[in-house]
């Protein structure tokens, strides 16, 4: 799959673009705070229904402007059909999401369209808290099934319910028993959607633990391997996470009626990452921190390609700053041969290294793209 | 005031005050009232009225009539041992719109959320146990939308129901995830009613 066309109108430093994108890899040079990630931000939308950076889709919006405009024409490698994807937000009336004139949901894009990001941040999933780990996982997962999605939303609405009836006890204790009452059915899908994504999670762990240590065996000198391990809220063993969920969350209650909330299940969880068998987050250095980062999310392009059959699009913001010249050229190795590449970066050095691979490059300039024809 | 006239501004007041509406569509609405013929006018004032005077809601089924018991209710070529659940009096027009189903319905008005401060006791459940453990139906249908809150409120009735002995059971989930029964198209939901699953087995 690739983007042949980025069209963006009122998206953070772009009042109006329109970018034909052409076979092979894409370029966009720039100095910092010209636009270049902007550019890369509005793809992730395209594919995602969000961006990694912002929580707020107001942020995106230009300055001053009523609200942001992203659309994406999309070609699949094996037919030559081509999908139309829009975006739009308004600040008075918030998101749409468009697939060939369409209404859909993020869920629809997630489906349809496989975007990879990188970028230096990326770090952050294993310096930062489990948060984010968290969101990787369910990332790789909705775009692997739109099951894992369901399941996902499901068990997060009748979290949020159930959170409901904690904090706000007293409106439902009427009557005798009234609040557990009213918490049970709140509790069974807790557990029934909770015991699931228990269960795919683990599965999804598995399968990037075996693809991590596939791509990082040689990669670090003798460190390595990279791995990773899931870790789960509530452990159990066998195959069925239910009856051990069950019994934690009984466990729980009088904790959770202090505090307010559901304190125990799949919201909890987190995952370990061992470099050569010592946790990465307190005993690997930067570098290896930020090459692991890396590999995590060369990991994430592997399952969706096994999975769809086709390359995800790469995003891949400033590696450059991060990885070493040799690490860098390794990455670029690994990937240009995979599905289409938009490459941002500050650094002209590597400009002669990319046009010898094929790359087109794009000058961007305060908001504004120039294509430079070869 | 501003509008020269304190009718007109009387009137977009109560436009704005309904659900979606916001002061610029209530003015709107307004100034078409404001030019629309008399007798126009007077009808639509008349229809407001008579839907608050004329149509109350069944004393047995909940769902809206102008005579309680409704027809529904009182029809005797119709099943009693078969009860029917649903969220609201638009799901009992798209249930007998299939003609797949010949029993009584219990409208519960809602599903439990407590996001929106919605509990048991804001339900017409109590009125629901009240009533099965009167007509004793050998099977009651639970036939609540598909989604988070459909499903909880699904759980809380299977067990609040279990003592009474009938058979409990759920419209088959043919129907589109996230569409709602209103929107499910007939023959889609004749084919959910029959094909319904027992719960609790
Ligand atoms: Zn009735």
């Amino acid at each position: 799959m690739r983007l042949i066309h980025l069209s963006l109108g009122d998206f953070r430093n772009y009042g109006s673009l329109e970018l034909p994108l052409g076979q092979g890899h894409h370029l966009l040079l720039g100095q910092n705070g010209e636009g270049k990630t902007n550019v890369l931000e509005a793809v992730h939308l395209l594919g995602t229904g969000g961006s990694q950076r912002a929580s707020r889709d107001a942020v995106l919006v230009a300055h001053d402007a009523p609200g942001y405009r992203v659309g994406g024409r999309f070609e699949s490698d094996r037919e030559s059909r081509s999908l139309r994807v829009e975006v739009t937000y308004q600040k008075s009336g918030g998101k749409k999401i468009r697939i060939d004139k369409e209404p859909g949901r993020a869920s629809d894009l997630l489906g349809a369209i496989k975007v990879v990001s990188f970028a230096p941040s990326d770090v952050e999933l294993v310096q930062e808290s489990a948060q984010v780990r968290r969101r990787f996982l369910d990332l790789i997962g909705c775009q692997l099934s739109p099951k894992y999605m369901t399941v996902l939303r499901e068990y997060q609405r009748a979290i949020r319910q159930r959170n409901e009836t904690l904090a706000k006890s007293f409106v439902y204790s009427r009557g005798k028993n009234g609040a557990s009452l009213a918490r049970e059915p709140w509790t069974d899908l807790v557990i029934e959607h909770g015991s699931e994504l228990f269960r795919r999670r683990r599965h999804l762990v598995d399968q990037l633990s075996e693809t991590l240590r596939d791509l990082s065996e040689d990669a670090y000198k003798g460190g390595g391997p990279l791995d990773v391990t899931y870790d789960p809220a509530v452990p159990w063993d066998g195959d069925d996470p239910r009856p051990a969920f069950e019994v934690a969350l009984a466990d729980s209650r009088d904790r959770e009626e202090a505090v307010g909330y559901t304190t125990c299940g799949p919201h909890a969880d987190d995952v370990n990452l061992k470099l050569g068998g010592r946790e990465l987050r307190r005993f690997g250095s930067l570098g290896q921190q930020q090459l692991s980062a890396m590999f995590l999310k060369l990991a994430q392009a592997d399952l969706v390609r096994t999975a769809v059959g086709a390359s995800p699009i790469l995003l891949v913001d400033e590696m450059f700053a991060v990885l070493d010249r040799q690490a860098a050229e390794e990455f670029l190795a690994r990937v240009e041969g995979e599905g289409q590449i938009i490459l941002a970066t500050a650094q002209e050095g590597w400009l002669g290294e990319l046009r010898d691979r094929h790359f087109h490059v794009h000058h961007v300039r305060a908001g504004a793209i120039e294509s430079v024809t070869t | 005031m501003e509008l020269g006239s304190e009718a007109l501004g009387r009137l977009i007041d109560e436009f704005s005050r309904l659900p979606g509406i916001g002061r610029k569509t209530a003015r709107r609405l307004a100034f078409h009232v404001l030019k629309a013929d008399l007798p126009i006018v007077e009808g639509f004032a008349r229809a407001l009225v008579d839907v608050k005077r004329l149509v109350t809601f069944c004393e047995s089924c909940h769902n809206i009539t102008q005579v309680s018991p409704c027809s529904l209710c009182e029809d005797p070529r119709r099943q009693d041992v078969l009860v029917c659940v649903v969220e609201e009096p638009s799901d009992v027009l798209a249930i007998e719109g299939t003609g797949e189903y010949r029993g009584r319905y219990h409208v519960l008005h809602g599903v439990l959320s407590p996001l929106d401060g919605v509990g048991p006791d804001d339900l017409k459940i109590k009125e629901l146990l009240a009533r099965l453990h009167e007509s004793r139906p050998t099977e009651v249908i639970l036939a609540l939308n598909p989604d988070t809150e459909g499903d909880a409120t699904s759980f809380y009735l299977q067990k609040l129901l279990a003592p009474l002995g009938c058979v409990v059971s759920r419209i088959a989930r043919g129907i589109p995830v996230g569409g709602d029964l209103e929107f499910a198209d007939s023959v889609t939901l004749g084919r959910a009613i029959q094909g319904r699953e027992r719960l609790g087995e």
